[in-house]
Order: C-alpha cells, then sequence, then structure tokens
C-alpha cells in the first residue's frame, strides 16, 4: 500500500514538470507549484573536480567562488546585494561531477533571479583582486574541512589510494599548493570551457507562471552563444591488484579506521543494489555494522557507510570513529568478519526490506521542498541523463532481491581490493 | 508577473487542538507537499534539570528508551522502526526534551504504538545502561577533536559558567561517572510525563482519525509530574573583557566566538533584534561577511545570532581564521559591532534586510518537522498565537528608530567574552590585549 502510494505521489509530481531546450543549448526544466509563495532557481553545470587536472586541483570549487564576484551587469557585491533585497538567497556547492548554484527566493524576484543569473553566464568578471581574496577564502576553507577535520584528512589519503589515475583521486576543493597557484587565465580558460549554456540545465521549482518564466529566460539567455563540446574525461584508472594501506599519525584522542572498495559508475545496473547494501550495512542502530560494532563489541563510537552515486566508478567506503584505545587492527577484523557475512550467507529478508522502505522514503523525501525538488530532478538529470529516471526509482529499488545484493557484495567487496587508512593518535609533537 | 508591492499571503493549516483523556494536549494539522507525515513530542524537561552533579542524566534517558521496552530488545525494537522508515530523534535540549520522526503516512499507528511502549514500558536495561555510558564517555573525548564542538563547549562553559543553560546535554566524563541506572529509571519516572508534553502531528492526515489513534496508544500514558520544574534565572554577572583561550596546540585554524549578553524568548524588541542581527551578521551580504571574508579574505564565515532561551539569551558571534591573523579577525569583529552599535543601519541596509527576512520566511517553514518545530516553540515559550502568521508584518514594521534602539541598547563591545581555541602558548601574548586571559585545558571541557 504504501508503495503504491508513494508511486502514484512521485507520478503526479512528475506530471507537472515542463521541460524545453533554448536554440543555444540552455535545457530547462520547470516545476510550478504554489503551495508557498517562493521558488527555487539551479542551475546545473556538467563539470566538478574529475573535470580537472594536477596542477588546477580544485579550480572547479574556486571557480565556483569566482561566480559570486561580478559581472558586466552586476558588478562585484552586487550578485547577493541585489537578490537579498528582493528576499532571496543563494549558494552554490560543486562535487566530484558537477557544479550547482541555487538562488531560493520570493515568488516576485523571479524576474531578478533570471537576470542576475544570466548576466553571469555571459559575462563574468574576474578581477586579480577579486581572484586573491577568494583564494584566500578557499584556503580557510580547506584548512576547515580536511587540515583541521579528521574525516577531512582521512578521506584525502583515502581517494589517493583508491585512485591512482582519475581526477577523483584529488579532493573536490584542492590541494593547497594547486589552489595558491591557480591563476586569472587559468580561471579565465575555465570558464570559457564549462560555463556556456549548453553545459547548463536550469531547474526552476515553486511559485513560477510557466509561461511567463519561458518567455523571460529567452530573453535574458536567448542570446548567450554556445560554447564548444567538452574536453573528455579520460577514465584510465588501472586494475587494482591488491591491498593498499596507508597511516596517518596525529595528535587525535582516539583513532579512526576508513576502508573502500572501489564500485561501479552511477549508470551501472549495480549502483542501486550498493544503495541498499549501504543501509543494510551501516544506516540505522539495526544495521549490522552499527549493531555489532557501536553497540555488542563496544569499539566504535560511531560507524559509517558512504555510497555516493559518481558518474565515473565510484567507491564504497566504511568509516569507523573507534572509542580511545581501542585497536584498529582488532576493529579491522570485527568489520571484515561482518562483511564475510553478507559475502557468505547473504542478507535477510527484512533487511532488504528496511533498506528499500528506507530508500523510498528518501527519494520521496527530497521532494518535501522546492530546493529539494530542484536539486533531486537535477542530480537525476546530471547522473543518467534525464530527470525521468529518478522517477523510476522507486520500482526499480523494489526489484532488487535478496540474492543481487549477495552477488554485488561478491564482486566489489573483496579482501583483495581493499583501501585502508588508519589514524593513529600520535602525542603532540610526536610524529 | 505577479506585483512585488506587497508580501504574497502564506497559507496557514488549520490546526485541530484537543486533549487526550490523560491531559496530553496534541494539535494536528493536513499539510505538506508528499505522503510523509511528522510527529513532535515536546516534553517541557530541560537538559540543564538534573540532580546536582548529574548532568547529562536527561541525555543518557532518551538514549536508554530507544534501547528496548518490556516486551522488545533493542534490536527488536530498532528493527522495527528502522522497517517504518522512521527517522527518530529523541534528546534533551536547554529547555525542552523533543522526540520527533517523520515516516510514510499508513505507518503512523505503527509509529505511535511503538512510541507508547517506548514511553510507557522502557526495558531501562542495566547492560544497555552501561554500554550507552561508555560510548556518551568516549563521544565526548573524541569530540574534542571537532573544533567547531570544542569550541561550542568552551563558549557554553564560559558565557553560562554553573547555569544549567552552561551544561552540555550530554553531560560530562565526571558526571556521567557519578551517574547509575537506578538514577535514570528514578528520573524518568519522576520527570517526563503526558502533563508536561505536548504532540504535534502534520501530515497528509485525517485529523478525524489521527486524533483517534492518539487517544489509543499516548492517551494511554499516565505517569510523571504534573507541573514542569522551572529553570532558574540566569543572573548576568559583567563579563568584564574576559579572553578565554582553550588549549588545542595541534589546530592549525583559530575558532572564534564572542558571546554578549542577549534576549531571551518573547522579548519585546525581538523582531528589531532580529534585523539588526541580520544585517551585521545573517546574510551573505551582512556586516560582518564583507569585512572579514569579501574585504579581507579572513574567513570562509562569519556571522553572529541571537541565542534566545527561557529565562536568557545570548548575542553570539562566531568565525575562524589561521592562528597569525586571529587577532586581526577579533578586531574587525569588533569594530563591526561598535560601528553599528553607534551608528545603526542605514535606511538601504534596513529596507534589505526586511525584504530579506520576509522573502525567506516561508522556506524556513516549508517541511512538516520545521513547521511542528515553529509551532511548539510557540506555546513552549508563550509567543502570541498568531506568529507565524503575522511574523512579516511584524518585521515590515520595524522602523529605522525601533532598529538603531536595538542596536544601541543590544550591541556590547565591551562587557563581552571572546572565546578562542588554538595553541595558547602562541595565541596569548598576541590575545592579551583584548582583556584578561584565562586559559582552559581540553579536561576541562569533556
Amino acid at each position: 500500500m504504501v508503495r503504491a502510494r508513494f508511486s502514484s505521489a512521485l507520478k503526479k509530481l512528475s506530471k507537472r514538470v515542463v521541460e524545453k531546450t533554448l536554440p543555444n543549448g540552455l535545457k530547462v526544466r520547470l516545476y510550478p507549484d504554489s503551495t508557498i509563495p517562493v521558488f527555487s532557481y539551479q542551475t546545473f553545470f556538467n563539470v566538478g573536480s574529475r573535470n580537472e587536472r594536477p596542477g588546477i586541483t580544485g579550480i572547479s570549487h574556486l571557480f565556483e567562488h569566482m561566480m559570486f564576484n561580478g559581472s558586466k551587469k552586476f558588478g562585484p557585491g552586487q550578485f547577493d546585494k541585489k537578490l537579498e533585497s528582493q528576499g532571496g538567497h543563494s549558494n552554490a556547492y560543486t562535487s566530484f561531477d558537477m557544479t550547482v548554484y541555487y538562488d531560493n527566493a520570493a515568488s516576485e524576484a523571479l524576474e531578478t533571479v533570471i537576470d542576475l543569473e544570466s548576466d553571469r553566464m555571459r559575462s563574468l568578471l574576474i578581477t586579480n583582486k577579486t581572484l586573491e581574496t577568494e583564494r584566500q577564502v578557499v584556503l580557510e576553507e580547506r584548512s576547515m574541512r580536511v587540515d583541521n577535520d579528521i574525516m577531512g584528512m582521512m578521506d584525502e589519503e583515502l581517494s589517493a589510494l583508491v585512485w591512482k589515475a582519475h581526477p577523483y583521486r584529488w579532493p573536490i576543493i584542492g590541494y593547497a599548493g594547486d589552489i595558491a597557484a591557480i591563476s586569472r587565465e587559468d580561471c579565465l580558460d575555465f570558464f570559457r570551457t564549462y560555463y556556456a549554456p549548453n553545459n547548463a540545465t536550469l531547474f526552476v521549482a515553486g511559485d513560477i507562471d510557466v509561461e511567463a518564466t519561458f518567455r523571460l529566460l529567452k530573453k535574458y539567455y536567448g542570446k548567450i552563444p554556445s560554447g564548444p563540446p567538452l574536453p573528455p574525461v579520460v577514465d584510465a584508472e588501472p586494475p587494482q591488484r591488491g591491498e593498499r594501506r596507508a597511516e596517518i599519525h596525529f595528535p587525535a584522542q582516539a583513532p579512526y579506521v576508513m576502508v573502500a572498495w572501489r564500485g561501479p559508475q552511477v549508470t551501472h545496473e549495480d549502483n542501486l543494489v550498493l544503495d541498499v547494501l549501504q543501509f543494510v550495512l551501516g544506516v540505522g542502530h539495526s544495521s549490522r555494522l552499527v549493531r555489532s560494532l557501536v553497540f555488542e563489541k563496544e569499539v566504535a563510537v560511531s560507524v559509517s557507510v558512504h555510497w555516493a552515486w559518481r558518474i565515473n566508478p565510484g567507491s564504497f567506503v566504511v568509516a569507523m570513529e573507534l572509542r580511545p584505545g581501542v585497536s584498529p587492527k582488532e576493529a579491522e577484523r570485527m568489520l571484515y568478519e561482518e562483511v564475510d557475512s553478507v559475502l557468505q550467507n547473504g542478507i535477510q529478508k527484512k533487511e532488504l526490506e528496511k533498506a528499500v522502505n528506507n530508500l523510498s522514503i528518501q527519494v520521496l523525501e527530497s521532494f518535501s521542498t522546492y530546493q529539494g525538488c530542484a536539486q533531486s530532478l537535477g542530480c537525476y538529470e546530471m547522473y543518467w541523463g534525464s530527470w525521468r529516471e529518478g522517477m523510476k526509482l522507486l520500482s526499480r529499488y523494489a526489484a532488487i532481491g535478496q540474492q543481487a545484493v549477495q552477488e554485488c557484495a561478491q564482486r566489489y567487496l573483496k579482501a583483495e581490493l581493499r583501501n585502508v587508512v588508519t589514524l593513529l593518535p600520535t602525542e603532540q609533537g610526536e610524529i | 508577473m505577479k506585483p512585488s508591492s506587497k508580501l504574497l499571503p502564506i497559507r496557514l493549516p488549520a490546526v485541530e487542538k484537543l486533549n487526550l483523556g490523560n491531559g496530553l494536549p496534541v494539535r494536528v494539522m493536513k499539510r505538506g507537499l508528499v505522503p510523509l507525515t511528522s510527529v513532535r513530542l515536546v516534553i517541557r524537561l530541560g537538559s540543564g534539570v538534573c540532580p546536582p552533579g548529574k548532568s547529562g542524566i536527561g541525555g543518557l534517558m532518551w538514549q536508554l528508551l530507544r534501547r528496548g521496552t518490556k516486551h522488545k530488545t533493542a534490536q527488536e525494537l530498532m528493527e522495527l522502526i528502522e522497517t517504518l522508515g522512521v527517522d527518530l530523534e529523541m534528546g534533551a535540549r536547554a529547555d525542552c526534551s523533543v522526540v520527533s520522526a517523520a515516516f510514510p503516512t499508513p505507518f503512523l499507528g505503527d509509529f505511535l504504538a511503538l512510541l507508547t511502549e517506548m514511553l510507557c514500558e522502557p526495558a531501562l536495561n542495566e547492560e544497555e545502561f552501561e554500554r550507552l555510558r561508555k560510548r556518551t564517555m568516549a563521544r565526548l573525548v573524541n569530540d574534542l577533536d571537532d573544533p567547531a564542538t570544542l569550541i561550542s563547549r568552551a563558549w557554553a562553559r564560559g558565557f553560562w559558567g554553573t547555569h544549567p543553560y552552561g551544561f552540555n546535554p550530554s553531560g560530562s566524563c565526571k558526571d556521567l561517572a557519578n551517574i547509575c541506572r537506578q538514577d535514570v529509571e528514578e528520573y524518568y519516572r519522576r520527570q517526563v510525563g503526558p502533563k508536561i508534553s505536548r504532540l504535534y502531528i502534520a501530515g497528509d492526515v485525517s485529523t478525524k482519525e489521527v486524533l483517534a489513534l492518539c487517544e489509543k496508544t499516548l492517551g494511554t500514558w499516565v505517569q510523571g509530574p504534573e507541573t514542569p520544574q522551572q529553570m532558574p534565572p540566569f543572573e548576568w554577572r559583567p563579563q568584564g573583557d574576559g579572553v578565554l583561550l582553550a588549549h588545542k596546540p595541534e589546530q592549525t585554524q583559530v575558532q572564534f566566538r564572542l558571546g554578549a549578553k542577549g534576549i531571551p524568548k518573547g522579548h519585546p524588541a525581538v523582531f528589531p533584534l532580529a534585523v539588526v542581527g541580520t544585517l551585521l551578521g545573517g546574510m551573505f551580504t551582512s556586516r560582518l561577511v564583507n569585512a572579514v571574508r569579501v574585504k579581507r579574505g579572513l574567513s570562509y564565515h562569519a556571522g553572529c545570532y541571537w541565542d534566545q532561551k527561557a529565562v536568557a539569551g545570548a548575542f553570539v558571534a562566531s568565525s575562524f581564521t589561521k592562528p597569525e591573523t586571529a587577532e586581526a579577525l577579533a578586531e574587525v569583529v569588533l569594530s563591526e559591532i561598535e560601528t553599528l552599535q553607534k551608528k545603526g543601519p542605514t535606511p538601504s541596509e534596513l529596507a534589505a534586510v526586511k525584504q530579506y527576512l520576509c522573502g525567506c520566511f516561508p522556506m524556513a517553514i516549508q517541511t512538516n518537522d520545521a513547521f511542528l518545530a515553529s509551532l511548539a516553540d510557540i506555546e513552549l515559550h508563550g509567543l502570541p498565537e498568531n506568529w507565524i502568521g503575522q511574523y512579516r508584518d511584524n518585521v515590515l514594521a520595524v522602523d529605522m528608530k525601533q532598529a538603531r534602539a536595538a542596536a544601541r541598547d543590544y550591541l556590547a563591545t565591551d562587557n563581552r567574552l571572546l572565546v578562542f581555541s588554538g595553541d595558547a602558548d602562541a595565541l596569548a601574548p598576541r590575545l592579551a590585549r583584548f582583556g584578561p586571559i584565562r586559559r582552559m585545558e581540553l579536561s576541562e571541557i569533556s
């Protein structure tokens, strides 16, 4: 009954989406709903840290900051000033695969938002002065997210183990030395290559009039020229031929362990099966790893499992925050026991049901706000080429069987394909 | 396009109100874009209400209630709840305890039955208690490696002192060591019950059916106090111009907080202060973001807010930077506060911030969870019933005179506490100019 109700709700939602493509290649998807007098306007650019190369790591993210520093019509500081004074706010995020700019605002501000967004896509200003200031801001952001964050520093080390050739090897925010060296010319080149309308998709959800919105979009974006085809991202990752390990020595209160296995790309049929496996192993108090390592064996304060969709093959990660004094080796052994149990005995029917229920709720919950709605539709489009693919998620999750989960685990979670980073606490000053 | 001269209306749901037979007030409303329902049970029991030397007992109790009932083991209970897809939070906050959950609407009856079992027939098992206590103590220690958590704890300790608002809701290692299972059971029986609670439900529901379900389930919950314990008043002691330095030498980024006297919930100046606080540090074009991030590149973040609690409040500004610019950061923040205090906002700033707050407000209450949280806050603190409906009008009504008076009277650059975390040995000489330094070791925070 619940699944039928969810499917019907998604079907109803998807019928509202209206889509068009402007002659310059800009794709537009509108989701009108007037429950509250606001809208979320999101521009998805098909560029992330996977499009970078050594020497300019972090440019996608640094460039995201530069997008808020003025364009031809609205000079430095004007973007947010104009938007906020009309009842809106904006922000952006960069991932491995995409860069997304969003503006949430009162319904009356729609034309202002379209004017602001189209202006920076058409004629961004990049000055040495603003670049220098943003560089310092980004270096502080990196210091917060990586250098002073245990999981952040471990994740950076782990990615460098999992990938030897693919750009997923470096952190989205980039290495400090590269951030310091990125030039204005690098930024201009990046803008010309990736920020053209034919590399963007707009999602607008909320209190909008569809026809009026299309008219405005045509008026403001219509004359922005298309850009050249994108340079391809080469996935030259060689096969892994054995376990890889690294250690971090840091004056922490307790040890930490992160283990990763390479997985498939988002479009692979195993992608959604790994979503299920993620829930079975590590989401919720009753999941296998939380129950065993946190509550029964009491070696970990927390355990989490991350399987994130990626355009190129991603990684399935288990992170363990151990109790002070616990042996990381012992915790690792206990972790592998649980993983082996799935490989050998599979999962129970009730575990599958629990995972599928929760995954379905996640899909539906994302549509409970206009921001979530535009974001979900946008991500589906970026990963699968069409937002409609996301509307099939409920039936796809429901079709996954216990055996498929076991076989999928056997394919990816092999002992010889582990990548392990251990953080060992040291005294201050000790190396 | 739609006119921009006046605010577009927000349609608010009709709220059905009644009291169950056991005295538990229930508020039910039909709303939301998707077939999910949110439940919020608010108990007037703040985390600071605890026997002397037993801080954290409330947090421990809420964790223990999830770990099994008289009929189900912890694993069985959690499996059932998680199979329903319930995202369950239970915990103690400064002025109340909250149980919140969101799940598919058809599971409402199942969830209410499980919640009732957890509240009426908890196992309160010794073994589970010991596990949770040890885990919480380990968590308190591990959290010292998180710079934002560390500075928040140091700030709370420094600002609120020995008032219950200064207690960490999770307690301290020292206090947790003093708590036994019987303490938790006694606390649960004496302090938690329907007569000091309220239940809120919003979603794709039929209010009549929901009320019947509530009577059948939580209507059977009978225990606890007749009235809530009152939070002791907070006696504001001028801080002088103190500097608190939490020693964490391996941090390569200094965290910074400024604390000064604020306002409690329901204060008459709340709207002028919301306007002043937002333009100082609550939006991207705020003065602090502009001065710290845009102009100087000192930090990724700078902001401020009014931390309003039932009997007192604080003004808090926060940021972080590299060790060599910690002094410059504090100077800039103090200077911006002082300028706004002395000169007030400009007319264009005032107009912009009011528009900003009004435009963003509908988004802040869009989810069922957020709407229920606002509604519960209104009732908990005795705010006007039409608070949500009138919010934007009240913001728009703030004029320049009120904004200037609010800035002048409530922003303070003296009698403030500055808190930094980082290498105290290296920072102390440079920060001494801001006032007498008190060094805080990690052992005082865990």
